[in-house]
């Protein structure tokens, strides 16, 4: 079986491609997962320069974008977590570095929604969608067994 | 496949190929196909023109080269790493107008054999297209819509 490879590193901890969501010459904007199955949206802003924007994200707000209830720069702004960095030779040498805020010009257009989902997208927000059922229904489970 | 086909392609790519890295004999890669239309995005940094160059049809890699890094979530044992992005259709490209870096307009144009073998993605509508020369695909492609038109 092929090992996944890595693409990032935050603070120690290996993340891994999950979903490419735009894709043009190269990954523009997609979603990474750590082995703590915590998700990140990572958007390049500038494709020559390789510079990036990295938010820690919920399941519930990747849904939300894809179905175009949230715009995308909210995805990103709304995180708790926010860093930024310049992609190097590999992920060894990629140091990514922990913002505050981001720049608007490092955000999607403000108030811009995803648009139109293709088939792969599309599958992968069905994943997603179930993947959130099943969670709510092992806290239900687990509510059930308290009381 | 000619031996040395490779040699056909840009230095990376070709290096790539070289080495068995990648492969182009693939399945779902066409050498001989018809001529079709294609849309492209061209980017240009704040006040610079958009006359088309060859650099604007080369691959990640090949721009890359000098310095040695690698795109994030860029898989360099995948072919499509190592080639052109197309569209058969402008839908797929909405999205790039708004994200970051705002100084983009559609490009359009025919692929044909003569230019290079292409991958097309019914699900996606995107096309890998790995050029034999970016160079000569200048010529048939034009700008056809302004980022406002489009978003």
């Amino acid at each position: 079986m092929k090992m996944k490879k890595a693409c990032l590193k935050i603070s120690g901890k290996y993340l891994f491609l999950e979903q490419v969501l735009v894709y043009f010459d190269l990954p523009l904007f997609f979603i990474c997962k750590d082995m703590a199955e915590n998700r990140f949206a990572v958007l390049c802003y500038d494709d020559e320069d390789l510079d990036y924007i990295v938010a820690e994200v919920s399941l519930k707000d990747i849904v939300k974008m894809l179905q175009n209830e949230i715009p995308m720069d909210v995805l990103f702004t709304s995180a708790r977590q926010k860093w930024q960095y310049q992609a190097g030779v590999d992920v060894e040498t990629t140091f990514v570095n922990p913002v505050r805020s981001f720049e608007n010009e490092q955000l999607p257009t403000k108030g811009s929604f995803f648009g139109v989902l293709n088939a792969e997208v599309s599958g992968y927000l069905q994943r997603l969608k179930a993947e959130n059922t099943v969670l709510l229904e092992r806290v239900g489970n687990k509510k059930l067994a308290v009381y | 496949m000619e031996q040395n086909y490779y040699d056909r392609f840009p230095d990376v790519l070709k290096q790539a190929l070289k080495n068995g890295l990648i492969s182009l004999e693939k399945e779902d890669i066409l050498w001989d196909y018809p001529s079709f239309r294609v849309f492209r995005i061209i980017k240009r940094k704040k006040g610079e023109d958009f006359v088309l160059n060859e650099k604007d049809f080369w691959s990640k890699p090949e721009l890359l080269a000098s310095t040695g890094r690698v795109p994030t979530a860029a898989d360099e044992c995948e072919a499509g790493y190592y080639s052109c992005s197309f569209f058969t259709e402008t839908e797929p490209l909405e999205i790039l107008f708004k994200l970051p870096k705002p100084q983009k307009k559609l490009a359009e144009g025919n692929l044909e054999s003569i230019y290079g073998p292409v991958r097309i993605n019914d699900g996606t509508k995107h096309v890998d297209c790995w050029l034999y020369n970016p160079k000569k695909l200048v010529g048939g492609f034009k700008i056809v819509e302004d980022e406002k038109s489009v978003s």
